[in-house]
């Protein structure tokens, strides 16, 4: 199953497990839940943070959590 | 030093910054916010 | 007198609810941050009619009540605890037009504690813009409330939200989900085991570390009742969040069209520059340099009027008052050292423009984003960015704003790194050590004075840095690497909002600060001119000189000097002078440094007080600026004091020092424990003696 941290800059997807232990509450309140859509809007250079866009919020966070966060791919 | 109104005054502001500074500097009970765990996150 | 009504206004971060604050309030509004105070508080008061008044509390921003941090903890406290001094009345929330969906999660989640409230959407004016309109009748009914559009660019509205909180006991008060619909056999369950609680509440403090009247968490380990593990928990959370989501989306589905053909077109074309690989690093190195140019440029006008003023004022105090002990203590004491740091208040209050501008703008967040991962190099987030940026100006309000660091190991360095950053209080003393020992010539076009604040600026910023690998490396706290940060819009800065900001921090940093230099200054001027014994008596006698070489001026100057040195503060001086002299400072300069624990600015009021004691001149007629003075300065032997060697020392050891007791308090009271702050304390004092030490003993 594709995760959250390999989608590429423009890329979109559709999120489907969030269950990670490690993945913070407030990503979730964010709208970062099971069935929404999510596109990556801009990669910090040197695997830093990504910038996301899900269910209508903007919110940046760590690759190493977006590599908790399944995530299925959509054209 | 001789007993006028402007060494009264004198006297008067030291004992009132000595006191201000006592009070505002020792050190007093707080209330914590915070453990020393990772209260960061949940 | 008639009842006061208690507020709080609730809402996201980056919802401009400090704009509806202030128009709400005004002027009249108190922040208190410093210490004393557990947490940054934002209180005002609202007039309504017939002489009826509220009290508006403006809470930290929050997403949920699923606190996650301590600014969010506090808002969880306050709404938890009826028998709180500042329990609302009721709530007004907050949000976004743009983020309506997620903003009424901590809506729903308030009005579940059974607080009447009333639904403020913000920034309505770009509904339309945006492509979004709203069924306001259709969601006031189905969200059970109050909804008042509100916005920045009419004032329409603050009657309408006067009117509704006049009359708050009409606002409904009914919960929105039932909190047993998340699971009904766990939370049945709960309610069996205490059937006298709400069951939202008691949720919520299950949640939480958070104590509250009747039920606190120790009570909930001690029953019979089995507290479910930490992932179990945050099934449920994620459960509840789940429901929440799924009954507003149903809610908007009818109350919300969006046309979402007018699409995010100007924020994607800012964000591909301001984020972008190499524009934006260089965009950003650009912003701190047009700041700091700014800073030296604009506030030179000001200050150089400031310090005429004050420089005037003694004098007219001494012409016109009854002269005396007091006229002197006045005069030479209080008001040359209120003068000391009244006369940084101009670059202070450019500096927490820029801040505020920068954080209101949505600007700070890009640069959070573009140097986490530089920053995670050295143990801090990117999220350190905004604290040690804002400890150029105070490491006070940079302290406080670390709370939105998620990791506690990440929070912990940045805390401990930021006293380094240069902050505002040490430029005075740069500057006037700076303007004694660095000559005034240029190489290359570039002033060597100027050079050496930069340095020093650098120095201060390299160092947080390295401290923060070494506290990495020492420090054996599990980290986790938690970050999440919102994206807010652009928006243009409210002048107003951004005024208010630098009025508020401006003035609790004069006032904290001058009160200190106020007392010290008392004290010390008393100090100085008061002594015991014959040498302090009758000076003219202990003068070695062959007396008829030299003119009377020089006798009385000598004079002055002998009496100074045996007055109480000279015999406290020369009892420290040992610790100081081999880092090349004269006694009175380690009178200064010791003053200057309290608040490193007390420093060059310190100097003034006690060279203007000294100076013979000033009973003649002008005052004499303090850096000829200083600059006269010798030892017994005639050599001068302030040379390259100690004046280079002087600077490290203020750059590197911990002289600041209201940073401590607040490390104290942001860590939770003295061992943070002592900790702090000596290591970067003890640093700042070495590196003094050496440095004086290679230059001279």
């Amino acid at each position: 199953m594709p995760k959250l941290g390999d989608l590429k800059k423009g890329e979109k997807g559709k999120i489907v497990d969030v269950s990670s232990r490690e993945i913070p509450m407030k990503l979730l309140e964010m709208g970062c839940l099971p069935g929404n859509s999510v596109r990556l809007i801009q990669q910090a250079p040197f695997q830093g943070p990504i910038y996301l866009e899900v269910n209508g919020s903007y919110v940046a966070i760590r690759k190493e959590t977006a590599k908790l966060i399944e995530i299925e791919l959509s054209k | 030093m001789e007993l006028n109104i402007q060494n009264i005054l004198v006297i008067t502001s030291l004992i009132l910054a000595i006191i201000f500074l006592v009070r505002k500097f020792s050190p007093k009970k707080t209330k914590g916010n915070c453990s020393n765990k990772d209260c960061g996150c949940n | 007198m008639s009842k006061q009504i208690k507020v709080a206004l609730i809402g996201n971060p980056n919802t401009g609810k400090t704009s509806i604050f202030n128009s709400l309030t005004g002027l009249n509004q108190k922040i208190a941050n410093y210490p004393g105070v557990t947490v940054e508080k934002k209180e005002g008061v609202c007039r309504l009619s017939r002489g009826t008044k509220a009290h508006i509390f403006d809470l930290p921003g929050t997403y949920s009540l699923n606190a996650s941090s301590m600014d969010e903890n506090l808002v969880v406290e306050l709404l938890l605890n009826k028998n709180h001094k500042d329990f609302p009345d009721l709530a007004i929330i907050v949000s976004d037009v743009e983020n309506l969906k997620r903003n009424l999660i901590l809506f729903t989640q308030v009005k579940d504690l059974e607080i009447p409230t009333v639904l403020a959407i913000n920034m309505s004016d770009r509904m339309k813009y945006k492509g979004i309109e709203l069924k306001i009748e259709k969601l006031e009914k189905e969200l059970d409330t109050k909804i008042i559009l509100t916005t920045n660019r009419s004032k329409e509205w603050v009657g309408d939200i006067k009117n509704l909180i006049e009359n708050y006991k009409d606002l409904s008060s009914k919960i929105f989900l039932d909190t047993s619909v998340i699971e009904p056999e766990y939370f049945n369950n709960l309610k069996k085991i205490f059937p006298n609680q709400k069951l939202y509440k008691l949720w919520v403090v299950i949640c939480q570390d958070v104590n509250f009247s009747n039920v606190s968490r120790q009570e909930i380990e001690n029953s019979d009742f089995e507290i479910k593990s930490t992932s179990e928990i945050k099934r449920l959370q994620q459960k509840e969040t789940i429901k929440r989501y799924q009954l507003i989306n149903n809610i908007l589905k009818e109350g919300q069209i969006i046309d979402s053909s007018k699409a995010q077109g100007f924020r994607a074309k800012i964000d591909k520059i301001l984020t972008h690989k190499i524009f934006g690093y260089l965009i950003f190195l650009m912003v701190l340099m047009a700041i700091f140019q700014s800073i030296y440029e604009w506030a030179s006008v000001p200050m150089d009027l400031i310090d005429s003023s004050f420089a005037s004022l003694a004098d007219w105090i001494k012409i016109n008052f009854p002269s005396g002990a007091m006229t002197n203590l006045l005069a030479d004491g209080i008001i040359t050292g209120i003068g000391g740091i009244v006369i940084f208040i101009p670059q202070i209050a450019f500096l927490f423009m820029f801040i505020s501008i920068l954080e209101e703008s949505g600007y700070m967040s890009r640069v959070v984003f573009l140097t986490d991962k530089t920053m995670q190099k050295f143990g801090l987030s990117g999220k350190s960015v905004v604290p040690l940026i804002s400890g150029v100006a105070c490491a006070i309000p940079a302290i406080m704003a670390t709370r939105n660091i998620e990791s506690w190991k990440e929070r912990l360095i940045t805390i401990l790194v930021t006293p380094f950053m240069t902050c505002a209080a040490r430029l005075p003393v740069y500057l006037i050590i700076i303007a004694l020992v660095i000559p005034d010539e240029k190489i290359f076009g570039l002033n060597y004075q100027a050079i050496a604040l930069m340095s020093l600026y650098i120095i201060g910023f390299v160092t947080a840095l390295l401290s923060s690998l070494v506290l990495t490396k020492i420090l054996k706290i599990k980290k986790r690497s938690i970050f999440v940060m919102e994206m807010p819009n652009y928006k243009f800065p409210r002048i107003k909002d951004v005024f208010y900001t630098v009025f508020e921090k401006s003035k609790s940093f004069v006032v904290e600060a001058g009160k200190i230099i106020l007392a010290i200054s008392v004290i010390l001027w008393v100090l100085a001119t008061n002594g015991i014994g014959d040498r302090f008596e009758n000076p003219r006698n202990y003068i070695n000189e062959n007396v008829q070489e030299i003119s009377q001026e020089e006798i009385q100057a000598l004079e002055a000097s002998i009496k100074l040195e045996s007055s109480f503060i000279g015999y406290i001086g020369k009892g420290i002078e040992p610790l100081f002299k081999p880092l090349g400072y004269d006694w009175k300069i380690g009178i200064g440094i010791i003053t200057s624990f309290a608040a490193r600015e007390v420093f060059v009021g310190t100097l003034a007080v006690i060279y203007n004691i000294d100076n013979y001149d000033d009973s003649v007629g002008k005052k004499e600026e303090i850096k000829n003075i200083m600059a006269r300065e010798t030892d017994s032997n005639g050599n001068k004091i302030f040379t390259l060697a100690s004046g280079i020392s002087l600077l490290l050891f203020y750059a590197f020092a911990m002289q600041c007791m209201s940073t401590l308090a607040i490390v104290k009271k942001e860590t939770n424990s003295w061992k943070w702050p002592i900790l702090q304390f000596i290591i970067m004092t003890t640093l700042a003696y070495f590196i003094s030490l050496i440095s004086f003993q290679i230059l001279s």
